[in-house]
C-alpha cells in the first residue's frame, strides 16, 4: 500500500478530531459546565461515523490508488 | 434523546432559514454546473477559440480527417506547462492545448498530444468533464479558506499560514471530493487514448512526447480536482495530492505502448 495516501487519510481524521474538540468546546461553553456523559454521547456517534467514512474511502483509495 | 430535541428548538428559527437558502443555492449551482460545464471549463482557464488556418488547427484537422472523424473546437491557454485536456460534451467536443506545449512541442509531438486528445472524445467521456467541475465545487471551501486566511491578514498567498488553513480544509473536504474523481475515473481511460494516439501518430513519437513532458517542467499549481482531465498529470507530490492522482505513472504508459509496438 501506498504510504502517501495512507498519510493524506490520517490527516483528514486528525482534522475531523480538530472539528470534535471544537464542538465539545462550543457545548460546554454552552452548558457552561463540562459534563463527560454529554461529551460521550456526542463523541461516540462521531468518531463512528468518521471511522466508517474513512474505512469507506480506505477501500476506494486502496482499490483505485495500489 | 430529550436533550437533543431541546436543543434542536431553542436554535433560532433564522439558522434553519439561512440552510434551506444555502441549500438552494447549491441546487442551482449544481444545476447551472451540469448544463453548462463546458463553458466554465473554457472560462477558468480564459481559453482562447483558434480559428480554422491556424498551424495548430490544421494540425488538427489532418489528424481528424486521418481519423475519419468530426474536427473539434481548438483553443489555446496561458500556461508555463506543455499540456492538456478536452471537454467532451453531446453538443461541444473541443480540445484545449497550452500555450507552452504549441510553442515548444515538435509539430508530430503536438499531432501525438491532439491524437490523444481526440481519443478521449472518441471513447466519450462526458461525465467526466461535468464530474470535475462538480468536485471542483465541493472543493471550492478550500479557495473559500485561503481567501478568508488572506483577508485576515494570515499574511500573503505564498506564506505558511494561509497555506495552512488551506491545507486544513483540503484535509477536510480533500478525502470525499478525490473518492468522487477516483469513483468516475477509469483506471484505463489514459491507456486507450495512448492507444488510439499511438495508431494514429506512431508509438515512437507519442513515447518521446511522453518522455519530453516527464523530463521538462510538469508541475503547474491547478485545482487538483482538474487534474484528471490533463495529458499528464500536473500535481506536485505532496500528501494531500496523492489522493486525486488518478493518471498511471508515464514509465507504465510507456511500457504499455511499447508492449503494443512488439
Amino acid at each position: 500500500m501506498s504510504l502517501k495516501w495512507i498519510t493524506a487519510l490520517f490527516f483528514s481524521f486528525l482534522a475531523y478530531m480538530i472539528v470534535l474538540f471544537v464542538i465539545v468546546v462550543l457545548v460546554t461553553f454552552y452548558y457552561q459546565d463540562f459534563d463527560f456523559s454529554r461529551t460521550v454521547m456526542i463523541s461516540v456517534p462521531y468518531i463512528i461515523v468518521l471511522i466508517s467514512y474513512l474505512v469507506i474511502m480506505l477501500i476506494i483509495f486502496k482499490i483505485k490508488l495500489d | 434523546m430529550d436533550e437533543i430535541t431541546s436543543i434542536l428548538y431553542s436554535i433560532p428559527i433564522n439558522v434553519y432559514i439561512l440552510i434551506i437558502i444555502i441549500l438552494i443555492i447549491l441546487i442551482t449551482i449544481l444545476f447551472i454546473c451540469s448544463i453548462s460545464f463546458d463553458e466554465i471549463l473554457l472560462r477558468r482557464y480564459n481559453a482562447q477559440k483558434v480559428e480554422s488556418g491556424e498551424f495548430v488547427y490544421t494540425v488538427m484537422s489532418k489528424l481528424t480527417e486521418k481519423a475519419i472523424t468530426k474536427t473539434p473546437e481548438l483553443y489555446l491557454f496561458e500556461s508555463p506547462i506543455a499540456n492538456s485536456f478536452s471537454i467532451t460534451k453531446k453538443k461541444r467536443q473541443a480540445i484545449l492545448l497550452t500555450t507552452t506545449a504549441v510553442n515548444k512541442l515538435k509539430p508530430e509531438e503536438l499531432e501525438a498530444v491532439i491524437a490523444h486528445e481526440l481519443g478521449h472524445i472518441k471513447h466519450s467521456n462526458q461525465p467526466g468533464s461535468f464530474t470535475s467541475v462538480l468536485s471542483g465545487l465541493l472543493f471550492l471551501p478550500t479557495t473559500i479558506a485561503l481567501w478568508a486566511a488572506l483577508l485576515c491578514g494570515f499574511g500573503q498567498e505564498d506564506d505558511n499560514a494561509p497555506q495552512f488553513v488551506r491545507s486544513y480544509v483540503m484535509a477536510l473536504v480533500g478525502p470525499l471530493t478525490a473518492a468522487l474523481i477516483q469513483l468516475t475515473t477509469s483506471g484505463s481511460r489514459e491507456y486507450i487514448a495512448d492507444e488510439y494516439s499511438a495508431r494514429l501518430c506512431g508509438v515512437n513519437v507519442l513515447v518521446n512526447t511522453l518522455k519530453y513532458m516527464d523530463t521538462g517542467n510538469r508541475i503547474w499549481d491547478v485545482n487538483p480536482t482538474h487534474a484528471r482531465l490533463f495529458f499528464v498529470n500536473p500535481l506536485s507530490d505532496n500528501i494531500l495530492n496523492s489522493l486525486f492522482n488518478t493518471h498511471p505513472s508515464i514509465e507504465k504508459r510507456i511500457r504499455r505502448l511499447e508492449e503494443i509496438d512488439k
